[in-house]
Protein backbone atom coordinates (compact mmCIF):
# COMPACT_ATOMS: atom_id res chain seq x y z
CA UNK A 1 0.00 0.00 0.00
CA UNK A 2 3.26 2.20 1.01
CA UNK A 3 4.63 1.06 -2.32
CA UNK A 4 1.27 2.18 -4.44
CA UNK A 5 0.78 5.50 -2.44
CA UNK A 6 4.50 6.77 -2.74
CA UNK A 7 4.70 6.11 -6.61
CA UNK A 8 1.65 7.92 -7.39
CA UNK A 9 2.86 10.23 -5.36
CA UNK A 10 5.69 10.40 -7.53
CA UNK A 11 3.93 10.48 -10.59
CA UNK A 12 1.60 13.08 -9.35
CA UNK A 13 4.69 14.78 -8.68
CA UNK A 14 5.96 15.06 -11.88
CA UNK A 15 2.88 15.91 -13.31
CA UNK A 16 2.35 18.62 -11.33
CA UNK A 17 6.01 19.85 -11.23
CA UNK A 18 5.44 22.81 -13.25
CA UNK A 19 2.66 23.89 -10.90
CA UNK A 20 3.98 27.46 -10.01
CA UNK A 21 5.77 28.45 -13.33
CA UNK A 22 5.98 31.72 -15.15
CA UNK A 23 4.56 30.49 -18.11
CA UNK A 24 2.77 27.69 -19.76
CA UNK A 25 4.49 25.41 -22.50
CA UNK A 26 3.87 22.54 -24.92
CA UNK A 27 4.70 19.27 -23.31
CA UNK A 28 5.37 16.42 -26.01
CA UNK A 29 7.32 15.27 -28.47
CA UNK A 30 7.89 18.23 -31.09
CA UNK A 31 5.22 19.81 -30.26
CA UNK A 32 5.18 24.02 -30.85
CA UNK A 33 3.15 26.03 -28.70
CA UNK A 34 2.27 29.37 -31.38
CA UNK A 35 0.57 32.29 -30.33
CA UNK A 36 -0.08 34.95 -32.50
CA UNK A 37 -1.35 38.42 -31.24
CA UNK A 38 -2.89 41.54 -33.40
CA UNK A 39 -2.93 44.59 -31.18
CA UNK A 40 -4.65 47.71 -32.07
CA UNK A 41 -4.24 50.74 -29.53
CA UNK A 42 -6.00 54.09 -30.76
CA UNK A 43 -5.95 57.23 -28.82
CA UNK A 44 -8.49 59.61 -29.43
CA UNK A 45 -6.75 62.16 -31.47
CA UNK A 46 -3.55 61.20 -31.10
CA UNK A 47 -1.39 58.02 -31.85
CA UNK A 48 -2.36 54.81 -33.45
CA UNK A 49 0.13 51.80 -32.36
CA UNK A 50 -1.02 48.16 -34.76
CA UNK A 51 1.35 45.84 -32.98
CA UNK A 52 1.73 42.09 -34.41
CA UNK A 53 3.14 39.59 -32.42
CA UNK A 54 4.17 36.00 -33.14
CA UNK A 55 5.34 33.48 -30.31
CA UNK A 56 6.54 30.17 -30.86
CA UNK A 57 7.97 27.95 -27.72
CA UNK A 58 9.53 24.18 -27.72
CA UNK A 59 10.38 21.25 -25.76
CA UNK A 60 14.11 20.33 -26.73
CA UNK A 61 14.89 18.35 -23.58
CA UNK A 62 13.24 17.13 -20.44
CA UNK A 63 11.78 20.61 -19.13
CA UNK A 64 14.23 22.56 -21.44
CA UNK A 65 12.41 25.00 -23.66
CA UNK A 66 13.31 27.53 -26.22
CA UNK A 67 10.92 30.53 -27.33
CA UNK A 68 11.17 33.49 -29.94
CA UNK A 69 8.78 36.50 -30.16
CA UNK A 70 8.83 38.14 -33.26
CA UNK A 71 7.39 41.63 -33.07
CA UNK A 72 6.35 44.29 -35.62
CA UNK A 73 4.69 47.97 -34.77
CA UNK A 74 3.36 50.25 -36.64
CA UNK A 75 3.48 53.75 -34.74
CA UNK A 76 1.54 56.94 -36.08
CA UNK A 77 -0.02 60.13 -35.27
CA UNK A 78 0.35 63.27 -33.65
CA UNK A 79 2.42 63.10 -30.00
CA UNK A 80 2.75 66.13 -27.49
CA UNK A 81 5.72 67.78 -28.11
CA UNK A 82 5.78 69.85 -24.63
CA UNK A 83 5.07 73.21 -25.64
CA UNK A 84 1.48 74.79 -23.68
CA UNK A 85 -2.29 75.63 -25.75
CA UNK A 86 -2.20 78.97 -26.59
CA UNK A 87 -4.95 81.50 -27.54
CA UNK A 88 -3.09 82.39 -30.93
CA UNK A 89 -1.19 80.42 -33.09
CA UNK A 90 2.13 79.13 -32.52
CA UNK A 91 4.79 78.77 -35.07
CA UNK A 92 6.73 75.16 -34.00
CA UNK A 93 9.86 74.32 -36.08
CA UNK A 94 9.90 70.57 -36.19
CA UNK A 95 12.95 68.22 -35.26
CA UNK A 96 13.29 67.67 -39.70
CA UNK A 97 13.16 71.59 -39.61
CA UNK A 98 9.88 72.37 -40.79
CA UNK A 99 7.94 75.35 -39.70
CA UNK A 100 4.64 74.48 -38.92
CA UNK A 101 1.63 76.45 -37.24
CA UNK A 102 -0.31 74.84 -34.79
CA UNK A 103 -3.71 76.77 -34.40
CA UNK A 104 -5.07 78.56 -31.31
CA UNK A 105 -6.24 77.20 -28.61
CA UNK A 106 -4.87 73.66 -29.79
CA UNK A 107 -1.90 71.25 -27.85
CA UNK A 108 1.33 71.66 -30.37
CA UNK A 109 2.05 67.81 -31.27
CA UNK A 110 4.62 66.26 -33.56
CA UNK A 111 3.35 63.91 -36.39
CA UNK A 112 5.58 60.81 -36.12
CA UNK A 113 5.78 57.87 -38.49
CA UNK A 114 7.53 54.81 -37.61
CA UNK A 115 8.15 51.48 -37.65
CA UNK A 116 8.87 48.80 -34.83
CA UNK A 117 10.94 45.24 -35.51
CA UNK A 118 11.82 43.57 -32.22
CA UNK A 119 12.62 39.73 -31.24
CA UNK A 120 13.30 38.35 -28.12
CA UNK A 121 14.67 34.98 -27.06
CA UNK A 122 14.11 32.51 -24.42
CA UNK A 123 16.05 29.45 -23.06
CA UNK A 124 14.15 28.21 -19.71
CA UNK A 125 16.90 25.43 -18.75
CA UNK A 126 16.25 23.24 -15.90
CA UNK A 127 19.94 22.73 -13.79
CA UNK A 128 18.56 19.73 -11.61
CA UNK A 129 15.50 19.05 -9.79
CA UNK A 130 14.93 22.13 -7.92
CA UNK A 131 17.05 24.75 -9.81
CA UNK A 132 16.48 26.33 -12.95
CA UNK A 133 17.46 29.14 -15.21
CA UNK A 134 16.07 31.19 -17.82
CA UNK A 135 18.27 33.42 -19.88
CA UNK A 136 16.78 36.17 -22.54
CA UNK A 137 18.53 37.95 -25.29
CA UNK A 138 16.12 40.35 -27.46
CA UNK A 139 16.54 43.29 -30.30
CA UNK A 140 14.39 46.01 -31.23
CA UNK A 141 15.01 48.72 -34.57
CA UNK A 142 12.65 51.64 -35.35
CA UNK A 143 13.94 54.22 -37.56
CA UNK A 144 15.26 56.52 -34.94
CA UNK A 145 15.90 53.86 -32.08
CA UNK A 146 17.85 50.64 -31.52
CA UNK A 147 17.73 48.39 -28.20
CA UNK A 148 19.90 45.61 -27.27
CA UNK A 149 18.86 43.44 -24.45
CA UNK A 150 19.90 40.30 -22.21
CA UNK A 151 18.62 38.87 -19.25
CA UNK A 152 19.26 35.79 -16.56
CA UNK A 153 17.44 34.95 -14.21
CA UNK A 154 17.54 31.97 -11.56
CA UNK A 155 15.20 30.49 -9.55
CA UNK A 156 15.17 27.72 -6.63
CA UNK A 157 12.19 25.42 -5.45
CA UNK A 158 12.21 24.88 -2.08
CA UNK A 159 9.63 22.98 0.42
CA UNK A 160 8.33 20.65 -2.01
CA UNK A 161 8.31 23.07 -4.61
CA UNK A 162 5.67 25.46 -2.37
CA UNK A 163 8.43 28.20 -2.33
CA UNK A 164 10.41 29.52 -5.35
CA UNK A 165 13.20 32.33 -4.53
CA UNK A 166 14.22 34.48 -8.15
CA UNK A 167 17.32 36.38 -8.52
CA UNK A 168 18.06 37.75 -11.52
CA UNK A 169 20.12 40.21 -13.90
CA UNK A 170 19.03 42.51 -17.14
CA UNK A 171 21.08 44.77 -19.21
CA UNK A 172 19.78 46.52 -21.77
CA UNK A 173 21.96 48.72 -24.54
CA UNK A 174 20.34 51.66 -26.58
CA UNK A 175 21.10 53.43 -29.51
CA UNK A 176 19.19 57.12 -29.99
CA UNK A 177 19.46 59.38 -33.27
CA UNK A 178 17.37 61.20 -33.27
CA UNK A 179 15.46 62.86 -36.47
CA UNK A 180 17.32 65.88 -37.15
CA UNK A 181 20.21 65.30 -35.36
CA UNK A 182 20.43 65.28 -31.31
CA UNK A 183 18.91 68.82 -30.17
CA UNK A 184 21.56 70.80 -27.63
CA UNK A 185 19.98 70.18 -24.37
CA UNK A 186 18.34 73.28 -22.95
CA UNK A 187 18.70 75.49 -26.20
CA UNK A 188 16.24 76.83 -28.47
CA UNK A 189 13.85 75.33 -30.23
CA UNK A 190 15.14 74.97 -34.07
CA UNK A 191 19.07 75.79 -32.60
CA UNK A 192 21.85 73.50 -33.95
CA UNK A 193 21.82 69.80 -33.21
CA UNK A 194 24.60 67.58 -33.52
CA UNK A 195 24.51 64.31 -35.90
CA UNK A 196 26.12 61.97 -33.48
CA UNK A 197 24.08 59.23 -32.06
CA UNK A 198 23.53 59.05 -28.16
CA UNK A 199 23.39 56.27 -26.00
CA UNK A 200 22.13 54.96 -23.03
CA UNK A 201 22.49 51.29 -20.99
CA UNK A 202 20.34 50.02 -18.24
CA UNK A 203 20.92 47.35 -15.39
CA UNK A 204 18.20 45.56 -13.37
CA UNK A 205 18.30 43.35 -10.48
CA UNK A 206 15.41 41.99 -9.56
CA UNK A 207 15.21 39.47 -6.20
CA UNK A 208 11.76 37.70 -5.67
CA UNK A 209 10.04 34.66 -4.82
CA UNK A 210 6.48 32.93 -5.18
CA UNK A 211 4.66 30.70 -2.49
CA UNK A 212 2.02 28.33 -3.10
CA UNK A 213 -0.32 29.79 0.42
CA UNK A 214 -2.85 26.82 -0.25
CA UNK A 215 -4.47 24.46 -2.78
CA UNK A 216 -6.25 27.46 -4.20
CA UNK A 217 -4.12 30.51 -3.95
CA UNK A 218 -0.64 31.75 -4.37
CA UNK A 219 1.55 35.38 -4.05
CA UNK A 220 4.51 36.51 -5.82
CA UNK A 221 6.58 39.11 -4.41
CA UNK A 222 9.88 41.19 -6.54
CA UNK A 223 12.22 44.15 -5.26
CA UNK A 224 13.86 45.44 -8.40
CA UNK A 225 16.52 47.80 -8.50
CA UNK A 226 17.02 49.31 -11.60
CA UNK A 227 19.87 52.09 -13.23
CA UNK A 228 19.91 54.01 -15.92
CA UNK A 229 22.67 55.64 -17.54
CA UNK A 230 23.30 57.94 -20.38
CA UNK A 231 20.56 60.01 -22.36
CA UNK A 232 17.62 59.73 -21.05
CA UNK A 233 16.74 63.07 -22.07
CA UNK A 234 13.34 62.71 -25.12
CA UNK A 235 14.63 64.99 -27.69
CA UNK A 236 11.60 65.74 -29.44
CA UNK A 237 10.14 67.27 -26.22
CA UNK A 238 10.32 70.91 -25.58
CA UNK A 239 9.71 73.23 -22.52
CA UNK A 240 8.25 77.21 -23.01
CA UNK A 241 8.60 80.33 -21.30
CA UNK A 242 5.42 82.16 -20.83
CA UNK A 243 5.01 85.45 -20.20
CA UNK A 244 3.82 86.42 -16.69
CA UNK A 245 0.87 88.21 -17.68
CA UNK A 246 -1.15 86.30 -19.85
CA UNK A 247 0.81 82.74 -19.24
CA UNK A 248 0.90 82.31 -22.57
CA UNK A 249 4.62 81.98 -25.00
CA UNK A 250 4.79 85.42 -26.30
CA UNK A 251 7.35 85.39 -28.82
CA UNK A 252 8.83 82.51 -31.33
CA UNK A 253 11.91 81.73 -28.93
CA UNK A 254 10.24 80.85 -26.39
CA UNK A 255 10.40 77.07 -26.63
CA UNK A 256 13.36 75.05 -25.38
CA UNK A 257 14.73 71.23 -26.16
CA UNK A 258 14.30 69.52 -22.29
CA UNK A 259 16.96 68.28 -20.47
CA UNK A 260 16.50 65.32 -18.25
CA UNK A 261 19.33 64.30 -15.77
CA UNK A 262 21.83 61.13 -17.15
CA UNK A 263 21.18 58.96 -14.74
CA UNK A 264 17.95 57.73 -12.84
CA UNK A 265 18.05 55.10 -9.84
CA UNK A 266 14.47 52.89 -9.55
CA UNK A 267 13.25 51.18 -6.88
CA UNK A 268 10.27 48.63 -7.47
CA UNK A 269 8.41 46.52 -5.16
CA UNK A 270 5.85 44.33 -6.55
CA UNK A 271 3.67 41.79 -5.22
CA UNK A 272 0.72 39.39 -7.19
CA UNK A 273 -1.61 37.30 -5.54
CA UNK A 274 -4.02 34.98 -7.17
CA UNK A 275 -7.13 33.33 -5.46
CA UNK A 276 -9.31 30.53 -7.23
CA UNK A 277 -13.31 30.64 -5.61
CA UNK A 278 -14.28 27.66 -7.15
CA UNK A 279 -13.76 27.99 -10.59
CA UNK A 280 -13.68 31.42 -10.47
CA UNK A 281 -10.04 33.27 -10.38
CA UNK A 282 -8.93 36.08 -9.30
CA UNK A 283 -5.67 37.68 -10.16
CA UNK A 284 -4.66 41.27 -9.01
CA UNK A 285 -1.31 42.60 -8.00
CA UNK A 286 -0.15 45.91 -6.69
CA UNK A 287 3.23 47.81 -7.54
CA UNK A 288 5.26 50.85 -5.51
CA UNK A 289 7.71 52.42 -7.83
CA UNK A 290 9.82 55.76 -6.81
CA UNK A 291 13.03 56.92 -8.17
CA UNK A 292 15.56 59.66 -7.68
CA UNK A 293 13.55 62.09 -10.08
CA UNK A 294 11.77 61.97 -7.34
CA UNK A 295 8.78 60.14 -9.19
CA UNK A 296 6.50 58.03 -7.35
CA UNK A 297 3.85 55.77 -8.33
CA UNK A 298 1.48 53.21 -7.62
CA UNK A 299 -0.76 50.62 -9.23
CA UNK A 300 -2.91 48.19 -9.00
CA UNK A 301 -4.56 45.79 -11.29
CA UNK A 302 -7.42 43.67 -10.92
CA UNK A 303 -8.38 40.81 -13.17
CA UNK A 304 -11.35 38.11 -12.24
CA UNK A 305 -12.38 35.55 -14.03
CA UNK A 306 -15.24 33.28 -14.52
CA UNK A 307 -16.69 31.06 -16.43
CA UNK A 308 -19.41 30.95 -18.92
CA UNK A 309 -21.27 28.57 -21.02
CA UNK A 310 -19.85 25.57 -21.41
CA UNK A 311 -16.26 26.41 -21.33
CA UNK A 312 -15.64 30.09 -22.74
CA UNK A 313 -14.62 32.42 -19.64
CA UNK A 314 -15.12 36.11 -18.93
CA UNK A 315 -12.71 38.89 -17.41
CA UNK A 316 -13.19 41.91 -16.09
CA UNK A 317 -10.01 44.05 -15.73
CA UNK A 318 -9.41 47.02 -13.83
CA UNK A 319 -6.30 48.98 -13.39
CA UNK A 320 -5.78 52.16 -11.66
CA UNK A 321 -2.25 53.99 -11.88
CA UNK A 322 -1.60 57.26 -9.78
CA UNK A 323 2.04 58.82 -10.54
CA UNK A 324 3.96 61.92 -8.83
CA UNK A 325 5.72 64.55 -11.06
CA UNK A 326 9.61 63.79 -11.42
CA UNK A 327 11.01 66.78 -9.74
CA UNK A 328 12.33 68.51 -13.03
CA UNK A 329 9.18 68.88 -14.35
CA UNK A 330 7.14 72.15 -15.37
CA UNK A 331 4.30 72.73 -17.59
CA UNK A 332 6.19 75.46 -18.34
CA UNK A 333 8.06 78.42 -16.60
CA UNK A 334 7.05 81.69 -16.20
CA UNK A 335 9.24 85.15 -17.27
CA UNK A 336 9.06 86.77 -14.10
CA UNK A 337 10.50 90.15 -15.64
CA UNK A 338 7.27 91.98 -15.60
CA UNK A 339 5.57 91.16 -12.46
CA UNK A 340 8.58 90.26 -9.43
CA UNK A 341 5.66 89.49 -7.20
CA UNK A 342 5.26 86.42 -8.73
CA UNK A 343 6.00 83.35 -6.04
CA UNK A 344 6.33 79.76 -7.90
CA UNK A 345 8.97 77.41 -8.82
CA UNK A 346 8.33 77.53 -12.45
CA UNK A 347 10.07 80.99 -13.16
CA UNK A 348 13.08 82.52 -15.00
CA UNK A 349 14.20 85.76 -13.74
CA UNK A 350 15.20 86.41 -17.37
CA UNK A 351 13.60 87.96 -20.09
CA UNK A 352 12.98 85.20 -22.56
CA UNK A 353 13.85 87.26 -25.59
CA UNK A 354 17.75 87.74 -24.11
CA UNK A 355 17.92 84.24 -23.48
CA UNK A 356 19.20 81.46 -26.04
CA UNK A 357 19.46 78.87 -23.70
CA UNK A 358 17.86 77.94 -20.36
CA UNK A 359 21.64 76.53 -19.29
CA UNK A 360 21.97 78.74 -16.73
CA UNK A 361 19.02 79.27 -15.30
CA UNK A 362 17.77 75.62 -14.78
CA UNK A 363 19.89 72.06 -14.28
CA UNK A 364 17.19 69.98 -15.97
CA UNK A 365 13.74 70.59 -17.57
CA UNK A 366 11.15 68.76 -19.02
CA UNK A 367 7.15 69.55 -19.61
CA UNK A 368 6.68 65.81 -20.81
CA UNK A 369 3.23 64.85 -19.60
CA UNK A 370 4.30 61.43 -18.72
CA UNK A 371 6.56 62.98 -15.84
CA UNK A 372 3.79 65.32 -14.45
CA UNK A 373 0.81 64.36 -11.98
CA UNK A 374 -1.05 62.20 -13.47
CA UNK A 375 -3.92 59.44 -13.39
CA UNK A 376 -4.68 56.34 -15.51
CA UNK A 377 -7.72 54.14 -15.04
CA UNK A 378 -8.26 51.60 -17.32
CA UNK A 379 -11.21 49.12 -17.10
CA UNK A 380 -11.66 46.18 -19.90
CA UNK A 381 -12.83 43.16 -20.69
CA UNK A 382 -11.48 39.55 -21.99
CA UNK A 383 -13.66 36.88 -23.64
CA UNK A 384 -11.59 33.67 -23.79
CA UNK A 385 -12.96 30.11 -25.72
CA UNK A 386 -11.04 27.25 -26.82
CA UNK A 387 -10.67 26.28 -30.11
CA UNK A 388 -11.87 22.68 -31.58
CA UNK A 389 -8.11 21.69 -33.16
CA UNK A 390 -4.60 21.80 -31.68
CA UNK A 391 -5.65 22.51 -28.43
CA UNK A 392 -6.41 26.19 -29.35
CA UNK A 393 -7.53 28.80 -27.68
CA UNK A 394 -8.50 32.22 -28.60
CA UNK A 395 -8.43 35.80 -26.49
CA UNK A 396 -10.61 38.78 -27.52
CA UNK A 397 -10.20 41.91 -25.04
CA UNK A 398 -11.00 45.26 -24.97
CA UNK A 399 -9.72 47.57 -22.58
CA UNK A 400 -10.36 51.56 -22.36
CA UNK A 401 -8.08 53.89 -20.96
CA UNK A 402 -8.59 57.63 -19.22
CA UNK A 403 -5.27 59.75 -18.33
CA UNK A 404 -5.85 62.54 -16.26
CA UNK A 405 -3.36 65.32 -15.64
CA UNK A 406 -3.81 65.92 -12.08
CA UNK A 407 -3.24 69.35 -12.10
CA UNK A 408 -6.09 69.88 -15.46
CA UNK A 409 -3.54 71.32 -17.46
CA UNK A 410 -3.41 68.69 -20.04
CA UNK A 411 -6.14 67.33 -21.87
CA UNK A 412 -7.49 64.18 -20.93
CA UNK A 413 -6.25 61.48 -22.66
CA UNK A 414 -8.86 58.53 -24.11
CA UNK A 415 -7.68 55.06 -25.70
CA UNK A 416 -8.89 51.98 -26.79
CA UNK A 417 -6.66 48.64 -26.77
CA UNK A 418 -8.30 45.83 -28.86
CA UNK A 419 -6.59 42.72 -29.23
CA UNK A 420 -6.82 39.39 -30.37
CA UNK A 421 -4.57 35.96 -29.18
CA UNK A 422 -4.75 33.04 -30.93
CA UNK A 423 -3.02 29.91 -28.83
CA UNK A 424 -2.45 26.21 -30.20
CA UNK A 425 -0.06 23.07 -30.15
CA UNK A 426 1.07 22.17 -33.37
CA UNK B 1 -8.84 55.66 -3.22
CA UNK B 2 -5.35 54.53 -3.47
CA UNK B 3 -5.22 54.10 0.33
CA UNK B 4 -8.37 51.57 -0.05
CA UNK B 5 -7.21 49.31 -2.58
CA UNK B 6 -4.42 49.11 -0.60
CA UNK B 7 -5.76 48.12 2.64
CA UNK B 8 -7.35 45.50 0.08
CA UNK B 9 -4.73 44.66 -0.84
CA UNK B 10 -2.68 44.06 1.83
CA UNK B 11 -6.00 42.27 3.92
CA UNK B 12 -6.02 39.39 0.40
CA UNK B 13 -2.47 38.74 0.89
CA UNK B 14 -2.28 38.25 4.41
CA UNK B 15 -3.94 35.80 4.26
CA UNK B 16 -0.40 34.15 3.47
CA UNK B 17 0.11 34.27 7.23
CA UNK B 18 -2.14 30.84 7.08
CA UNK B 19 0.26 28.66 5.19
CA UNK B 20 -0.77 25.34 4.59
CA UNK B 21 1.11 22.54 3.32
CA UNK B 22 -0.01 21.46 0.07
CA UNK B 23 0.99 18.10 -0.96
CA UNK B 24 2.02 17.44 -4.91
CA UNK B 25 -1.15 15.59 -5.47
CA UNK B 26 -2.99 18.59 -4.02
CA UNK B 27 -2.49 21.01 -6.69
CA UNK B 28 -5.07 20.22 -9.19
CA UNK B 29 -6.38 23.52 -8.75
CA UNK B 30 -2.82 25.63 -9.01
CA UNK B 31 -1.84 23.59 -12.24
CA UNK B 32 -4.49 25.30 -14.17
CA UNK B 33 -3.24 28.15 -16.83
CA UNK B 34 -5.46 30.50 -15.19
CA UNK B 35 -3.73 29.91 -12.09
CA UNK B 36 0.05 30.71 -12.99
CA UNK B 37 2.10 33.77 -12.38
CA UNK B 38 2.56 34.71 -16.24
CA UNK B 39 -0.79 33.09 -17.74
CA UNK B 40 -1.43 35.55 -20.31
CA UNK B 41 2.08 36.43 -21.24
CA UNK B 42 1.46 37.80 -24.32
CA UNK B 43 -1.48 40.32 -23.07
CA UNK B 44 0.87 41.47 -20.78
CA UNK B 45 3.69 41.69 -22.74
CA UNK B 46 1.92 44.17 -24.72
CA UNK B 47 0.22 46.24 -21.91
CA UNK B 48 3.53 46.56 -20.39
CA UNK B 49 4.85 48.15 -23.76
CA UNK B 50 1.82 50.36 -24.29
CA UNK B 51 2.01 51.95 -20.06
CA UNK B 52 5.99 51.98 -20.84
CA UNK B 53 5.20 54.55 -23.36
CA UNK B 54 2.60 56.80 -21.20
CA UNK B 55 3.67 56.55 -17.90
CA UNK B 56 7.10 57.26 -15.71
CA UNK B 57 6.80 54.18 -14.00
CA UNK B 58 7.58 50.93 -15.62
CA UNK B 59 8.87 46.92 -14.68
CA UNK B 60 8.42 44.94 -11.41
CA UNK B 61 7.01 42.21 -12.70
CA UNK B 62 10.29 40.69 -14.14
CA UNK B 63 13.25 41.28 -16.02
CA UNK B 64 14.62 41.89 -19.85
CA UNK B 65 12.34 42.86 -22.83
CA UNK B 66 12.56 45.12 -25.65
CA UNK B 67 13.02 48.51 -25.40
CA UNK B 68 11.62 51.24 -27.53
CA UNK B 69 11.39 54.90 -27.99
CA UNK B 70 8.33 55.66 -27.65
CA UNK B 71 6.76 58.81 -28.39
Amino acid sequence: MKSIRSKLSAATCLLLSSAVTDETHAKGDDAWDVSASALLYVEENRVTVNEDVVSLSKEIDDDEFVSGKFIFDVMSGPSPNGAPKSSKPQIMTTPSGQQVVVPADSLPTYEFLDTRYAMLWDWEKPLSRLFKTTNSFSVSAEYDYQSTGMSSVWSYDLNNKISTITIGLALTYDKISPVGGVPEALATMGSDSSSADKYKTGIDWIFGGSQIINRSSLFQINYTLGLSKGYLTDPYKLIAVVDDRSLEPEINDAYFHEKRPSKRLSHIFYLKYIKDFSGQVLRSSYRYFRDDWRVQAHTFDFKYTFPVRKSDELQFHFRLYDQSAASFYHYYFVDRTSDPSIDSNDVIDENVSNIASLDGHVDYASADYRLGNLRTITLGLKYSMPLDYYQGKIDLRVDHLRQIDKENKFPQLRAWILQAVVKFIY
Amino acid sequence: MMRFLLAIFIAMTMSACGLISVKPWERDVLARENMQLNADALLELMDEQIYYSKEAAHGGKSVGGGGCGCN
